[in-house]
């Protein structure tokens, strides 16, 4: 079953995250479509709701930089650099001594989104060890947006053939047009449309599932 | 689960010894002492440099790749002074400042406003590096996306037959990155210890090299410095040691300059 809803996997996530570096904060930001934004999806910590739903542009700061090279990185000091301060307190109240950043970068290579560590205490006596712990948290994140994104396709691959099943021709030829480039915007919101109904809760859970089951079972009977 | 190809690599319980060719000793004397990296020439692609820190010491040169798709290829290129909104790039300025003080450096800022795109602003990079006849590129970035797998390659290949080296951040997430996986380059990680000039060579490739790069002091923008720690600070050590290297003995070749440096090795015999 997919997660049942990405953003409260996340959310949980970062939350283990700053606990494990008894850090003052953790965040995941997420690369928005356009590609140009990373969207603070997740947040725990000092500032968490003043950081949540913000986006920040990917030419700016260190997450930008972690999610346009790639690279995990370890920054203190930070806030002896003006520019970074300002940048930080234009987005939260929160300005931080040190960052721990790492890339999420999904199985085509592309960067799906950034974590960072806010002043972690528990750190080890090896910050390239900190830098080692974060990245495969990383990976397991751009592992859970991943299967969630499959999910999402497969949720509206179901329901197109359901909502226009005269033009579909089926579940296979559904799937295929989903795994074009654009999807389109009327998909995606039938996507993020079953999600919200997926994450309500466990009844919520259990009637996207029954839908999801409903769905497929109509598909069988009519191919 | 694919092991990060990290620093751990080059702690001293886990790294073997090697066989260097043997230098004419004393061998670090040979190789840079008295050279200072002058008529070296060093780009630095990354977010751009702010060429007034003080630690950096004014540059040779600078230009900017953009995503454009009027472009050909997609790619403009914008000559003149830029600044470096991020830092990075400052930081591996001043890394290879202090290592090769006289060496001519050049900002090559390929990091954009979009990650779509950004594999083609890495390979005009190195391009423009390769035309420009640069000396020595430093590259404190990567990219996994397999669509470039083979342009990068090609490319890199094209550097290296023309005697030019490139330096590049070993990635420490899990998978191949490109170009840092190449034989044609010199893969760089973060490696323990206060020394600029120490440099380890890993016998288990791909990461070949580990040089400083551990919570160490390094120049940032608005002129600041700050504390970091990241592989992309160990590849301009490397980069740094390579201009100075060059500048006393101009024309080696990469697959030289990959000997001497193994030579040189703290764990070589």
């Amino acid at each position: 079953m997919r997660p049942l809803a990405l953003d409260a996997e996340l959310q949980k996530a970062v939350a283990n995250t700053r606990s494990v570096f008894a850090a003052e904060a953790c965040s995941c930001a997420r690369v928005e479509p356009g590609g140009a934004q990373l969207r603070f999806v997740a947040a725990d910590g000092t500032g968490a709701d003043a950081i949540l739903g913000v986006s920040i542009p990917v030419s700016r700061g260190i997450a930008g930089w972690v999610a346009m090279s790639g690279q995990p990185i370890v920054v203190s000091d930070v806030a002896a650099d003006s520019r970074f301060a300002r940048d930080v307190a234009e987005s939260t109240s929160y300005v931080p001594e040190t960052i721990l950043a790492a890339p999420l970068v999904d199985m085509d290579g592309e960067v799906a989104g950034v974590i960072e560590v806010l002043d972690p205490q528990a750190r080890s006596d090896h910050s390239g060890h900190d830098l080692a712990v974060l990245a495969l948290v990383a990976t397991q994140l751009a592992s859970i947006i991943r299967l969630s994104a499959m999910y999402d396709a497969l949720g509206t691959g179901l329901l197109r053939t359901l909502a226009d099943p005269e033009r579909s021709g089926g579940f296979d030829e559904a799937l295929s047009q989903l795994a074009g480039e654009d999807t389109g915007v009327a998909l995606d919101d039938l996507a993020s449309a079953f999600r919200e109904v997926a994450g309500g809760g466990p009844a919520a859970a259990r009637l996207a599932e029954r839908i999801l089951r409903e769905i497929g079972a109509y598909v069988r009977g009519r191919v | 689960m694919t092991q990060p190809e990290w620093s751990s690599a080059f702690a001293a319980d886990v790294l073997d010894v090697v066989r260097g060719l043997p230098l004419p000793a004393p061998t670090r004397e040979w190789a840079w002492e008295g050279a200072t990296g002058a008529a070296v020439k060093v780009a630095v692609v990354d977010s751009g440099i702010d060429a007034d820190h003080p630690r950096v010491g004014g540059i040779s040169g600078s230009v900017a790749f953009e995503v454009n798709s009027d472009a050909p290829d997609g790619v403009r290129i914008v000559e003149g002074p830029h600044d470096d909104v991020v830092g990075h790039g400052t930081a591996c300025a001043a890394i290879i400042r202090s290592l090769a003080p006289e060496a001519e450096i050049y900002s090559v800022k390929v990091l954009g406003a979009n990650l779509k795109g950004k594999g083609a602003l890495f390979y005009a990079g190195i391009r423009w590096a390769i035309d420009a006849r640069m000396d020595v590129v430093n590259m404190s970035l990567s990219s996994k996306s397999s669509e470039w797998f083979a342009p990068l390659h090609e490319i890199t290949d094209e550097a290296y037959f023309r005697n030019i080296i490139l330096v590049c951040a070993a990635n420490n997430m899990p998978g191949p990155t490109y170009p840092s996986q190449f034989a044609s380059v010199l893969s760089v990680a973060a490696r323990e210890g206060d020394n600029s000039w120490a440099i380890a060579y890993n016998p288990n490739p791909p990461v070949e090299f580990g040089a400083r790069g551990i919570d160490i002091d390094v120049a940032w923008s608005g002129g600041e410095s700050i504390e970091a720690t990241g592989n992309s600070f160990a590849t301009p050590h490397v980069a740094g040691m390579v201009a100075r290297l060059l500048s006393k003995h101009p024309g080696l070749t990469p697959f030289q300059v990959k000997s001497v440096l193994q030579a040189l090795a703290d764990n070589a015999r």
